[in-house]
């Protein structure tokens, strides 16, 4: 929660700082936050979970066609009313990412993520064993006004830990402010 | 008396007898004594005023600028050496052929009146004296004498019309003197022409050099891209306010494009304007950093004031890219 804060911190001082020069789009550097909708490829019978959520703050690069970002994600995987408790995947990610066409205001993307995290529960009854995060998906961006651009995408990720494999689909919908 | 008398056929020689009276001696001797007199003065006469005419001559028809005026004294002036002085000219043969053949002759004459039209009956007298010798034999000290003024006459009208001079000559077989002129006056023909091709290439350059430096600062501002780079464009656009000035200087500000031209039409020399269509090329970071690139005509205006160009501006000749 403590490292939460801090990211959220330093994402709204960028955001603060950022010139409102051209858009999003054209900038070199930009940063971005989304909200995600993290669906698990398996619920286990036992575990029914409510809906889940989660979102991820990145700092972007971005040279030419071929960008990459640094950030950090979390995501509910389980919460549950029921059974009173909740257990989110905390990544620290990079994420490259690859415009396959651009028009005039929007633009086509491939991207993967590859990290390392670990589960935060509460109770407290996870490891704090961490885990390889691998993953990747498509996207599509959106020229807005001034210097924001909207990003709507779906990744599919896997968290490895040990001999334990889960994989998460997540949709998420992020502004992006240019710097 | 009588001894006189009786020589009367010595002065008849001299003297055709006056008729067929028989004069007395006395009469007789003193006509033979007038006669005599009036040989020898006449011959003294005419060798005076034989080599003044030889000095008049040698002056009045020198070309230096002073002596064709008339403003040295004849009489006074030293014969002009033909070697020494490159002045004289075309006029130097026909001098000595006025000397030799006309006893009387205009002061003064301009060079451009030594013609064969204006003296046709020296020439003649000269072709009847001297066979016309080719040029190329012809002594060095002529020929020196002969091409220097009309180089420096030439020099001195590089913007005039063709001197007279010019004028080709007709007719291989001419009069002797006409043969000097045809040496003379035959590279007015051709200098003239190469000189008005040394001023419109002298002209050209100095508009391509004024375009050039237009096109310099355009590439350059547009290279600086941004709000510097559109504010100092700004100033080079002939037409800001227009439309494709509006779209290029927003191109410039936003994109920062990398500007270089690649290729541009030959320069169009008007009365008063030189322009040049070149097409520009341009590189920049689109949108999602995607590059992109595009092409842009511009005509670049250079103005002739004076003797400098100096540059109108550069108008957009085609919808810049986006």
């Amino acid at each position: 929660m403590r490292m939460t804060l801090r990211v959220a911190v330093a994402v709204a001082l960028l955001v603060l700082v950022a010139r409102p020069a051209g858009g999003q789009s054209r900038q070199y550097f930009s940063v971005q936050g989304s909200g995600a909708w993290i669906l698990p490829a398996e619920e286990p019978a036992g575990f029914e979970s409510d809906v889940r959520l989660g979102y991820d703050v990145q700092i972007r690069y971005t040279p030419s066609r071929f960008s990459v970002g640094l950030g950090y994600q979390r995501s509910t995987i389980l919460t549950s009313s029921d059974l009173d408790v909740s257990a989110a995947l905390e990544v620290l990610f990079i994420e490259p990412r690859y415009v396959l066409w651009a028009g005039g205001a929007a633009a086509l993307y491939v991207a993967g993520r590859g990290g390392a995290g670990r589960y935060a529960c509460d109770p407290d009854r996870c490891s704090d064993a961490t885990s390889a995060v691998a993953g990747g998906g498509l996207g599509v961006l959106f020229k807005l006004g001034g210097p924001f651009a909207l990003d709507l995408g779906g990744q599919y990720f896997a968290v490895f830990e040990e001999d334990v494999r889960s994989d998460y689909f997540t949709v998420r919908l992020g502004l992006g402010v240019g710097l | 008396m009588r001894r006189l008398s009786s020589a009367p056929t010595a002065p008849v020689i001299l003297v055709p007898p006056p008729g067929p009276d028989h004069y007395p001696g006395p009469v007789r001797r003193r006509r033979l004594g007038m006669t005599l007199l009036a040989l020898v003065l006449v011959g003294i006469g005419l060798a005076v005023f034989g080599r003044y005419q030889i000095s008049l001559s040698s002056n009045s028809e020198s070309s230096l600028p002073h002596k064709r005026e008339g403003l040295g004294p004849p009489q006074t002036a030293p014969a002009v050496n033909p070697v020494a002085d490159p002045s004289p000219v075309v006029v130097t043969d026909s001098a000595v052929t006025t000397s030799q053949t006309e006893p009387a002759r205009d002061p003064a004459p301009a060079p451009n009146e030594v013609s064969a039209d204006s003296r046709p009956q020296s020439r003649r007298e000269v072709a009847r004296e001297e066979p016309p010798p080719p040029s190329a034999e012809r002594p060095a000290a002529n020929d020196q004498v002969v091409r220097a003024p009309v180089v420096q006459q030439l020099q001195t009208s590089a913007v005039s019309p063709p001197p007279v001079l010019s004028q080709p000559t007709t007719g291989g077989g001419a009069a002797p003197g006409r043969t000097v002129e045809v040496a003379a006056a035959a590279p007015p023909t051709t200098q003239p022409v190469m000189d008005e091709a040394k001023i419109a290439a002298a002209r050209l350059a100095a508009a391509d050099g004024a375009l050039n430096s237009l096109l310099g600062a355009f590439v350059s501002s547009a290279n600086t891209g941004g709000d510097d780079g559109a504010a100092n464009l700004r100033t080079l656009l002939a037409a800001p306010a227009d439309p494709l000035s509006a779209d290029f200087l927003r191109l410039i500000k936003d994109g920062k494009p990398t500007v270089s031209p690649i290729s541009s039409a030959a320069t169009q020399l008007r009365e008063e304007y030189a322009e040049r269509d070149v097409t520009v090329a341009l590189r920049w970071r689109g949108e999602f950093g995607v590059s992109r690139v595009g092409q842009v005509r511009v005509r670049v205006i250079a103005r002739h004031s004076d003797v400098t160009w100096y540059p109108v501006g550069v108008r957009l000749l085609s919808k810049p890219p986006r």
